[in-house]
């Protein structure tokens, strides 16, 4: 990568706070994450993961401060246009009706279709296409409804990805999950991660971290971050600051494996 | 073929059915009425009886066309408001608009007396204003998310309105004012005539249109908000606009007919039913089923007896029969916000 290539997302020198009268929940954020990099963010329940990844999709304004994405400051980035350059998993999403798996990642099209456009059968084939990338081409005359959480978190992965997004942000990607579809999960990012987009992730699984992270955030929550590789943050010392419990890391066939408590 | 899920052909069929089942009905509804004999009007009678073919082409034919502008324009705002509220209990009337219309349907019988032109601008005006009142209140209110908060506001502008109906009433002659509030506010298509047609059409047609050809991007709302921005949506302002076009083909027609209740909430839900949640199918499929519901409605409402039934109370009584047996059938329930 050359010296001068604009970072995937930036964050400058970011403050935000719920109210002008709440303790800030971040001050003075700065973050650079290279196009291609893997970023995890971690740290305890209400340490702002979710808020840090709704602020750099541009869904929350910061206090102060500037986001960019792919150098182009957000709240200048046309709608469509952000569509197109980044997507978002969230950790589940309520439907108020019953649309087929297939209706409902179709949707995933709709920064590319012009305002008074209905999908045609090119979208279909694409979110076909989608389906079949996450292994779930068999669900797409099933209601959303109706599917296990494992799979209706596999059809929010389809359906950001038929976003063609350079730039995808997961919510908890794992969270709640079994260790087969954990495994699943893990097998999908791992293979975006080679095909070189960006990934920012918060989690609350150190496996996954230590598994996919080239850089790892560290959210205290009310304070700055810590950013660094993955090596140099998920060290015991770290954690241990972070969740206020010990932690050892054991090393299996080039696995870190992080063991909590005494 | 998945349980629950209707498939592409059998969608298409009940289309082509119930479009059908819509032009078949309207030639029927036009030789029906009860002149000059109880029953069908034969073509023998129409080309000999000069008043026969002036009642049809001067009464019954508007009438038909008010009817399908009426059904297909609440049916759509109901689909529309529903999906982009992300409730499926919303219906025109929840956001203050039918009960704003009826106040000021009732404040012009009142001031204007027997002046009818009245009254369709006074309920136009009243019917937008109470949605410009939930969207403050909405805008004010501290509790909930926006779109609670919306509901929210509806419920309270209604109920001011219809305490507002209550004393217009009190205000009104017992003789000649209070029968015509509450006709109206029963609603009826007994005065369309032409005229009613012309101030009715250019609205309903823009907003149908403007409804129609956004029909797949409606879905998008559906989804909560964060949702709908990271798919390169503006959900506010795209919301907004679908939600004040939906308002005013509902004030528009309120003007023309009345308070005509159920078929916004009722018709938007036998579409899903049909069509599948996807708007691109279910909206305009819900035009359809709407202008079929109401012309049936309508058709007995001036034929049943030899007085006029008011049309509403024939949409509340077959409306709320029908949507209990629909509430009743074996349904996958999505799940609860």
């Amino acid at each position: 990568m050359s010296a001068d290539a604009v970072p995937s997302v930036s964050l400058r020198n970011v403050n935000f706070s719920w109210s002008s009268s709440a303790v800030p929940l971040f001050r003075g954020l700065d973050l650079d994450v290279t196009a291609g990099e893997t970023c995890c963010l971690i740290g305890p329940n209400g340490s702002g993961k979710t808020t840090l990844l709704e602020l750099i999709l541009g869904w929350r304004r910061p206090t102060s401060g500037a986001v960019f994405s792919e150098g182009r400051p957000l709240e200048r980035l046309p709608s469509r246009e952000r569509g197109k350059t980044m997507a978002l998993v969230p950790q589940e999403e309520h439907l108020p009706f019953s649309y087929s798996v297939l209706e409902y990642v179709l949707l995933g099209r709709a920064p590319y279709l012009p305002p008074l456009a209905s999908p045609g059968v090119h979208d279909i084939s694409l979110a076909e296409e989608a389906l079949g990338g996450v292994g779930i081409a068999d669900l797409s005359k099933r209601a959303v409804s109706e599917l296990s959480g494992g799979e209706r978190r596999l059809v929010l992965i389809a359906r950001a990805l038929l976003q063609k997004p350079r730039i995808l942000l997961l919510d908890e990607p794992a969270n709640h999950l079994d260790p087969a579809n954990r495994e699943r999960i893990i097998g999908i990012l791992s293979d975006l991660k080679a095909s070189g987009i960006t990934l920012l992730m918060s989690s609350h699984e150190p496996d996954m971290v230590t598994r996919l992270a080239d850089k790892v955030v560290l959210l205290y929550g009310k304070g700055p971050l810590q950013v660094g590789r993955a090596d140099e943050m998920l060290v015991p010392r770290h954690l241990a600051d972070l969740y206020g419990v010990k932690a050892r890391i054991i090393e299996d066939k080039g696995r870190r494996i992080i063991v909590w408590g005494e | 073929m998945e349980p629950g899920l209707i498939s592409e052909k059998k969608r298409r069929a009940a289309f082509a059915a119930v479009s059908l089942l819509l032009a078949v009905l309207v030639f029927l509804s036009a030789v029906w009425g009860r002149y000059p004999e109880p029953g069908f009007t034969g073509f023998s009678v129409l080309k000999e009886n000069a008043l026969a073919r002036a009642l049809l082409w001067n009464i019954r034919l508007p009438r038909i066309l008010c009817a399908l502008m009426l059904g297909a324009s609440l049916a759509a705002a109901g689909t529309v408001l529903q999906t982009v509220l992300g409730n499926p209990l919303v219906e025109p009337g929840l956001l203050g608009v039918s009960q704003g219309a009826a106040f000021g349907a009732a404040l012009a019988i009142l001031l204007a007396g027997e002046a009818l032109w009245h009254i369709p601008i006074f309920a136009a005006f009243f019917g937008l204003m109470g949605l410009g009142l939930s969207w403050m209140l909405a805008r004010r209110f501290r509790y909930g998310g926006s779109i609670l908060r919306l509901v929210l506001a509806g419920i309270v502008t209604s109920a001011f309105f219809s305490s507002g109906i209550g004393v217009l009433k009190s205000l009104a002659d017992p003789r000649s004012e209070l029968p015509e509030i509450t006709f109206w506010l029963m609603g009826g298509l007994s005065s369309a005539d032409w005229s009613a047609v012309a101030r009715t059409a250019f609205p309903v047609i823009f907003s149908l249109l403007f409804l129609c050809i956004h029909r797949w991007r409606i879905n998008l709302l559906s989804l909560d908000d964060r949702s709908a921005f990271a798919l390169g949506s503006n959900p506010g302002r795209e919301r907004g606009v679908l939600v004040v076009v939906s308002v005013i083909a509902v004030a528009a027609v309120t003007a023309a007919a009345g308070v005509v209740s159920w078929v916004g909430l009722l018709v938007p839900h036998v579409s899903r039913k049909i069509a599948g949640a996807d708007t691109s199918r279910s909206l305009p499929l819900s035009m359809i089923l709407g202008a079929l519901f109401v012309l049936l409605c309508d058709d007995l409402a001036r034929s049943l007896l030899t007085g006029e039934i008011p049309l509403g109370l024939i949409t509340s009584l077959f409306g709320a029969l029908a949507f209990s047996v629909l509430m009743s059938l074996r349904e996958r329930i999505p799940r609860e916000r």
